[in-house]
């Protein structure tokens, strides 16, 4: 305790006024008790005083020696060197400006994607021991894009016979219509079975979750629902746990209310219904995901090497049938975030460039002022002052602007990651617990002093190390740039250049595969932003019966195509570019293998679905008014699927029967063959996808497509009264054009693509502010050179040549070295081109034009001023 | 490693606290000449080192300090121990003692040291 307490006196020495007087006061009583000793002993008056003061050890180091340990001197030498600091720092606002643009941008860049990373992938997922929590799949399927996919089949065989698992649970995401208490509301759900809740170890706000065996086949149906739900809904009342409410016309229990701060894969979740474990009759459909806690010290290697096991048995036990079938098992951080994890990775490290070209601009800025501040500090050196000192007070300097320069960028960071949460751009899960927390700010702080440290050490150690001599007898003459600083200057300057390439070369390839993105034909011919589409959710046991269903949809389009102003209308449950449904695999005897072809989207279309959207029909017919519930079922393929199974001939008339082998669906006769259409995004391959007719196979909800002469918008308000004057009771939601569709598909690479380019924008901007600074600087220290040439005959262009041909060799080297780390930084955005390869020879030419053109510019302005002058006003001022 | 003056101003500061003690309270030229008096003229201390490290004693509550008159009526700071610094007095006293103790094994009497 007595250190802690001498401290803080010590502490508050430093800010009290000081007991300076009374040191003196007592120092002056004590010499004159000396004195008078030493007078009584028989000296002189003078002779006493005089050795009075030899014995104290000095009047002035005894003082210094009392004010040291009445204070912290250390504490006092920095708050003095930030006064010096800040008061340096205010009287060159130019530098400074330049300095805290830099140092804001790029520590709220580093600060903002810290946060970001932090709250994706450095925070434990919000369960209960995250890190036994895995993700199981059936690794046959390629899968949705959200996820992978298993089939019931798989699901209870897990169960059964895997050991490795403390909890299992399987789930798939679900749509529902609530009717009673007010209007029908559609909600998105998910239908869970009895341990998903335990699994997770995640407790409801109200009630319980479900009982270990509410999945048997012949229970009552029960559900949770979301805080939202029950606020919004149900005005948050007690006793809605045990009551029934009507899910597509179906009454369920709601045994509890999950809070909101829960989410997990379907964030906005409102319903998590009971899912039966009814024995499935085939394998598929492959919408089930499962998620499993591992018992404890179960490792991922053992769980795996326990499912391969499995589905070995379930191969020999039917060999030939499930080739490849695996189960593998990943941990459920893996899986959640894993696919986000290269773009994180890139952006870190853009950041880490984007810091560093700041970093190095700041310390190019102080090389600068080192050289104007040089005879400021050789005096200061000559009349003593110690190398070290003088060391920490211009690295408190430089601390000082980084921590401003931090402070502003903390303040931009937390503007940026409120527009993160507010508008999360798609695909990067957990932005929803985006903050910036303790650990973020203290990652800042870090960033800010190690920046300090790297831009200010070397100028403060060159500063501090001239040659006393040179530089005093130099007096005013402002020259004698030392060679070891203005090579570091360049050396600075070619690594700002190199750094700008490696983030150009990056945001270029982002920005040309989103462009390609953009140009993929999606597959139909109609204008996107002339069509029209809105989901229609008709639910409940009114439309249970297909036979009701198909003539409520006949209905629609109906009262929909008659409106004046639209050309067409009709019905899918898939549309492109993403919106997606249901896939399955399908069989062509004596064509697909005996586990059945890969599973793909069956979109369930009206018959002017192709018309609509103007799909090309290659061969045969679209479906029509002879396809009906009572006639032969019919399909329509993809020219992609016709490619791949029937090569060389004619696949009309042929059949096809959705599901494997062994479903007991029945064969569908192919009657017409259409061009391809993107219904994964721009950005995946074609595939093969096979249409039925929704008046044989009535879908819900469906996707209603309108085509309209004008601007679809002005039709809204039309065509919903007349769907609602159908039934008012079927919601209408997700209402937006094509072109709005088109647009938000494409959102994350726009993303990536925006977010790459203000980094190399930042980087080019401050690379070029680099050289401008170099070329600047190196013009007036060769003003004399300069003036004599031009004495002596040189042109005008003669000079603008030389300097403009000293910047455009600091651009070559910076491009060579840049190109070569560029090459390096871009593998981490393998995953995210498009039809772009990583060493796309356009973009990095492009680049290096661009610098180049860069540098010739921020060197033309200083050596064309330095060509206007006049030789002889030059000479004489020196 | 301390450093010697480390070393210095622990002993200093005990002979301060010590002497202090014996003579009650007692302004710093008094400390510094008592101190040379006891140590027989074989310590010369400056003068000016006692004063920090009666500010340090100060800080740490071992010791207190006042304005009074001196026995020729000058106006001089006392310094006053506290009954913190008479319990520093004993728990220095007794490590010194120790440390002594322990050291007369290494250092026999009469035996030459080289």
């Amino acid at each position: 305790m007595r250190p802690l307490r001498a401290s803080l006196l010590r502490l508050r020495g430093v800010f009290r006024a000081s007991r300076d007087g009374q040191f003196d006061e007592e120092i002056a009583a004590h010499l004159e008790m000396h004195v008078c000793d030493l007078i009584e002993s028989g000296l002189s008056p003078d002779e006493a005083r005089r050795q009075a003061i030899i014995r104290l050890g000095g009047m002035e180091s005894t003082r210094q020696a009392c004010r040291d340990a009445e204070r912290l001197p250390w504490l006092e030498n920095l708050l003095r060197d930030c006064r010096f600091a800040f008061r340096t720092l205010a009287k060159n606002p130019a530098f400074t400006f330049v300095a805290l643009a830099a140092l804001t941008l790029g520590i709220g860049a580093s600060t903002t994607v810290f946060s970001v990373v932090e709250s994706v992938l450095l925070r434990p997922l919000p369960y209960t021991d995250p890190g036994r929590l895995v993700w199981i799949h059936d690794g046959l399927t390629q899968g949705d894009k959200s996820g992978w996919s298993a089939c019931m089949e798989d699901f209870l065989l897990w169960r059964a016979r895997a050991h490795s698992f403390a909890q299992l649970a399987a789930f798939t995401g679900d749509h529902f219509v609530l009717t009673g208490d007010g209007q029908a509301e559609e909600l998105s759900g998910v239908d869970v079975t009895a341990r998903f809740f335990d699994t997770l170890g995640v407790r409801p706000l109200a009630g319980r979750t479900f009982a270990a065996d509410a999945d048997q086949p012949g229970r009552e149906s029960t559900a949770l629902i979301s805080e939202r739900l029950w606020r919004s809904r149900y005005a948050a009342r007690a006793d809605i746990v045990g009551s029934s409410i009507v899910l597509d016309g179906h009454a369920v229990v709601v045994i509890g209310v999950m809070p909101s701060t829960f989410r997990f894969v379907f964030p906005d979740a409102d319903v998590w219904r009971i899912l039966p474990l009814t024995p499935p009759t085939r394998r598929g459909p492959f919408i089930l995901r499962g998620i499993a806690r591992l018992k404890p010290g179960v490792t991922l290697a053992e769980v795996n090497a326990e499912m391969a096991g499995l589905a070995q048995g379930v191969e020999r036990a039917d060999p030939g049938r499930l080739e490849r079938l695996r189960y593998p098992v990943v941990g459920l951080t893996d899986a959640v975030v894993g696919d986000v994890r290269p773009l994180l990775v890139a952006l870190a490290s853009a950041t880490a460039l984007l810091l560093l070209i700041a970093v190095l601009n700041v310390g190019n800025l102080l090389l600068a002022r080192a050289a104007v501040r040089e005879q400021e500090i050789a005096i200061r050196l000559s009349i003593g002052a110690g190398r070290r000192r003088l060391i920490q007070q211009l690295l408190t300097e430089s601390i000082v602007l980084a921590l401003a320069g931090g402070g502003i960028g903390v303040f931009l960071a937390f503007i940026c990651t409120r527009l993160l949460r507010a508008s999360p751009p798609p695909g990067i899960p957990r932005l929803e617990t985006l903050s910036i927390d303790g650990r973020v700010l203290l990652f800042t702080l870090l960033v800010c002093i190690l920046s300090g440290i790297a831009f200010g050490l070397v100028p403060a150690m060159g500063a501090t190390r001239p040659n006393l001599s040179m530089v005093l007898q130099e007096g005013g003459r402002g020259g004698g740039e030392s060679l070891r600083r203005r090579r570091l200057r360049n050396v600075f300057v070619v690594a700002e250049i190199a750094l700008a390439v490696i983030l150009l070369a990056g945001a270029g390839l982002l920005i040309r595969s989103f462009l390609t993105l953009g140009e993929v034909p999606m597959g139909f011919g109609a204008r996107p932003d002339h069509l029209l589409t809105m989901q229609i959710s008709p639910g409940g046991d009114r439309y249970g019966q297909r036979q009701r269903l198909a003539i409520y949809w006949g209905a629609v389009i109906r009262e929909v195509s008659s409106l004046p102003g639209v050309d067409s209308a009709a019905l899918s449950i898939w549309l492109p570019p993403d919106h997606a449904a249901m896939s399955d695999s399908f069989e062509i005897q004596g064509k697909t293998p005996p586990d059945g072809g890969p599973v793909v989207p069956v979109p369930f279309v009206s018959d002017g679905y192709f018309r609509t959207l103007q799909i090309p029909l290659l061969r045969g017919r679209a479906f029509d008014g002879r396809d009906t519930p009572a006639s032969p079922p019919v399909t329509i393929i993809s020219e992609n699927l016709a490619r791949r199974y029937f090569p060389g001939e004619d696949p009309v008339g042929k059949q096809l029967k959705q599901g494997g082998p062994q479903s007991t669906n029945p064969y569908m006769e192919i009657v017409g063959v259409v061009a391809d259409v993107k219904y994964e995004g721009a950005g995946s391959p074609d595939e093969p996808v096979y249409y039925e007719s929704s008046s044989q196979v009535p879908g819900r909800p469906m996707w209603l497509v309108v085509r309209t002469r004008n601007d679809p918008h002005r039709l809204i308000p039309a065509i919903r009264n007349r769907v609602a004057a159908l039934d008012a009771n079927v919601p209408i939601s997700h209402i937006g054009t094509m072109d709005e569709n088109m647009y938000a598909s494409v959102a994350l690479p726009r993303f990536r693509s925006i977010l790459m380019g203000a980094f190399a924008l930042i980087a080019l901007l401050l690379a070029a502010i680099g050289v401008y600074g170099v070329m600047n600087y190196s013009v007036l220290q060769r003003t004399q050179e300069l003036a004599i040439r031009l004495a002596l005959g040189a042109t005008r262009r003669n000079v603008i040549g030389t300097v403009v041909g000293h910047g455009i060799f600091l651009a070559l080297c910076g491009i060579t070295i840049g190109s070569v780390g560029a090459l390096g930084f871009v593998r981490t955005l393998r995953s995210m081109l498009f039809h772009v390869s990583p060493g796309d020879p356009a973009t990095f030419s492009g680049v290096a034009l661009l610098l180049l053109a860069v540098a010739v510019a921020a060197s033309y302005i200083p050596a064309l001023r330095a060509a206007r002058r006049d030789p002889l006003r030059a000479l004489r001022r020196e | 490693m301390a450093k010697e003056s480390d070393v210095w101003q622990g002993t200093l500061a005990l002979m301060i606290l010590r002497t202090l003690e014996t003579m009650g309270p007692l302004h710093g030229y008094g400390i510094a000449r008592r101190i040379e008096q006891i140590s027989q003229g074989q310590l010369i201390v400056l003068y000016g080192t006692i004063y920090p490290a009666l500010l340090r004693l100060e800080q740490d509550g071992y010791i207190v300090s006042e304005w009074g008159n001196s026995e020729n009526n000058r106006r001089a700071r006392y310094y006053k121990l506290t009954r913190a610094g008479r319990r520093q007095v004993r728990r220095e006293a007794q490590r010194w003692e120790k440390a002594t103790a322990i050291l007369a094994h290494f250092l026999p009497p009469g035996e030459e040291i080289s």
